[in-house]
């Protein structure tokens, strides 16, 4: 798996192991270590599944209470595939919860074009577009293009196969290039 | 390969020789192709670098207390190496098995007296040589009476009666009781006892009104000689809520699976286990648009156990993130507040009595009343099931229930549990296998 460089801390080899032990056995200590090392890619891909911050605090939250409470649940030492997971269904289940209706988007893209830089309208954007496709596409566009997953881990994460993880991603980026290919265009002129 | 797939290939890196040719030849020839190549190499680039988004500073604050919170929990619930979930648990399986034992006992006996009428031919034989002998005795004991009765009215009606009317003497018999154990020590040892004088001429009336009843009386059915069954009722049904009151919980199901003990022909013993899932409501909100200096207490999400130090927390604003979207997506909320739902399940065991209503033909209508304990606390149940035996030992039911038992709100991220209970209306619908 390819790490963010984002990442705070970076616990591999045996060091993780060790620390996988002990927080199955309850420690704090342990958790404290995971929750530094995936605090922040957790709550990005919360945010971007969820596509709203309300919504990635409460899923952020309970993703890291439920992996502590279902700690001896963790069977291998491959955590992150199992704590994006858990993040997953919380997160599904939460939007699930709070269906909102999609907000008018073509009306807004070029409402404050004018008022912030090309930069920071292209993630605005970005981030509108990804909450406006499918939600199996968009968890796996975004475990592939922003947290830097391989195909075999998305695969693994959301309980796919590979050949149609690999589907998900291309539908999504075709998505994305569609939607957004009118502020693509203008910032690339 | 079109484009498309050919440009996905390219940002994965997977391109071979040919296909990275290829694609090169098409956004040199196809304008199209080329700006849709530009595009999707910004929207990679945009995506996967340079995101800024900040994990909000209050989160690790939060998380922490819940798991303090949780841990605390599970410490003082401890009993060397059992928590107070599995004592429950634990408990319940032993109250169960106490009350399994009180049937399974009773069964035991009642096969041992099955064991003693298991020769029905020898029965039946037996029955039918005790019959005629004791015909006879009758007869021999009731000239006697007629030749030494002061009563001429009464003597001639009995001789009139009796005189070649054998029917008559075996109705003598029949009202006798030719099963009792005075009977069977007299067809054995007929000189042991014999039926006194007084026991015929006691009793005209009853003899009258069964001699009416001819069929009744002659039937070739003898008692005790219904073919012996194994009286264990199994079952298995499933359950939906209708409806619930006072409890919080939606969404209902229940699958449930039962062994019965028939102690007649119309009433059961049994124990019934089961699960039960169900949604219940909790809230939570968000700290969006808290203001600087604002308390905590007001707005701190309800999913996480806050100590009274975490209520004073002051929230510093935070500074928010480019990505975020420009309107703040909580003015869907009120209050910052919104509910969502939480699956939980419960596993339950109880002992039923239950009563058949009405029989008719193969349809059947029981009442069943039921109490017995969950994980949570006890409970109890009644149910009305409709029965229809479709063939053989198995029928289908339908009915519906009415349950009162404890459901746990409030437990979804604090680990504080809140037994409530409510009552809820399911209706079910199942298998009975009667052996």
């Amino acid at each position: 798996m390819r790490y963010n460089p984002n990442h705070r801390r970076t616990l591999e080899g045996g060091l993780l192991s060790q620390v996988l032990e002990e927080f199955r056995d309850g420690s704090r200590d342990a958790f404290r270590l995971l929750y530094d090392r995936f605090e922040y890619p957790i709550y990005r891909f919360c945010k971007h599944l969820t596509g709203d911050e309300a919504t990635a605090r409460d899923a952020f939250q309970e993703t890291f209470i439920r992996m502590y409470e279902h700690r001896r649940e963790l069977k291998t030492d491959c955590i992150e595939s199992w704590l994006f997971s858990i993040a997953r269904r919380v997160c599904l289940n939460l939007i699930r919860m709070r269906r909102r209706e999609h907000e008018a988007f073509d009306e807004s893209l070029h409402t404050n074009a004018s008022t912030q830089e090309s930069d920071d309208i292209l993630r605005a954007h970005l981030s509108r577009a990804l909450s406006m496709l499918p939600i199996t596409l968009r968890e796996a566009v975004i475990l592939r293009d922003i947290e830097g997953y391989s195909y075999s881990d998305i695969a693994d994460i959301i309980g796919i196969d590979l050949s149609l993880a690999k589907v998900r991603v291309y539908r999504a980026r075709l998505m994305m290039r569609r939607i957004l290919s009118p502020i693509v265009t203008e910032r690339s002129s | 390969m079109n484009i498309d797939q050919l440009i996905s290939a390219y940002l994965d890196g997977d391109l071979t020789p040919e296909q990275d040719e290829l694609l090169r030849a098409q956004i040199s020839a196809d304008h199209a192709a080329h700006d849709a190549f530009d595009a999707a190499v910004i929207l990679h680039i945009s995506m996967c670098c340079e995101d800024r988004t900040e994990v909000p500073p209050n989160l690790r604050k939060l998380v922490f207390e819940a798991i303090e919170g949780s841990a605390v929990q599970v410490s003082s619930g401890k009993i060397k190496n059992l928590t107070f979930v599995d004592g429950r648990k634990i408990g319940a399986l032993v109250a169960m098995l106490f009350l399994f034992c009180l049937p399974i006992t009773d069964s035991f006996l009642e096969l041992n007296s099955f064991l003693e009428l298991s020769d029905l031919a020898k029965v039946n034989e037996f029955t039918i040589e005790a019959n005629a002998e004791k015909t006879l005795i009758a007869k021999v004991h009731t000239m006697d009476v007629i030749r030494e009765s002061p009563d001429g009215i009464s003597r001639q009606s009995i001789e009139n009666a009796l005189v070649g009317d054998d029917e008559f003497a075996a109705q003598l018999t029949i009202n006798h009781e030719p099963h009792s154990s005075n009977f069977h020590q007299s067809a054995e040892h007929p000189s042991l006892e014999q039926p006194t004088l007084n026991s015929f001429f006691n009793q005209p009336l009853t003899i009258a009104s069964q001699y009416k009843d001819r069929d009744a009386i002659f039937s070739t059915e003898q008692p005790g000689s219904e073919i012996p069954r194994t009286p264990i009722t199994l079952s298995t049904v499933y359950a939906t809520g209708f409806g619930s009151a006072a409890s919080g919980a939606t969404d209902i199901s229940q699958v449930a699976a039962s062994i019965g003990y028939e102690m007649g022909k119309e009433d059961f013993v049994g124990l019934e286990f089961g699960a039960t899932s169900y949604s219940v409501e909790y809230t939570s909100s968000s700290l969006l648009g808290t203001s600087e200096g604002a308390s905590l207490t007001s707005q701190v999400p309800i999913n996480v156990s806050m100590t009274p130090q975490a209520s004073a927390v002051q929230i510093p604003v935070e500074q928010p993130s480019k990505l975020a979207s420009p309107d703040p997506v909580t003015t869907h909320y009120s209050a910052g507040q919104f509910t969502t739902f939480a699956r939980q399940s419960t596993v339950w065991g109880t002992a039923f009595y239950e009563r058949r209503l009405i029989t008719l033909s193969s349809l059947s209508l029981n009442a069943r009343a039921a109490a017995g304990v969950s994980e949570d606390g006890v409970l109890g149940y009644g149910r009305i099931l409709g029965e229809w035996e479709v063939g053989g030992v198995v029928s289908l039911v339908i009915g519906s229930e009415l349950r009162t038992m404890p459901f746990r709100t409030g437990t979804r991220n604090n680990n504080q549990s809140a037994i409530n209970y409510g009552t809820i209306l399911t209706g079910l619908t199942g298998i009975h296998v009667r052996f």
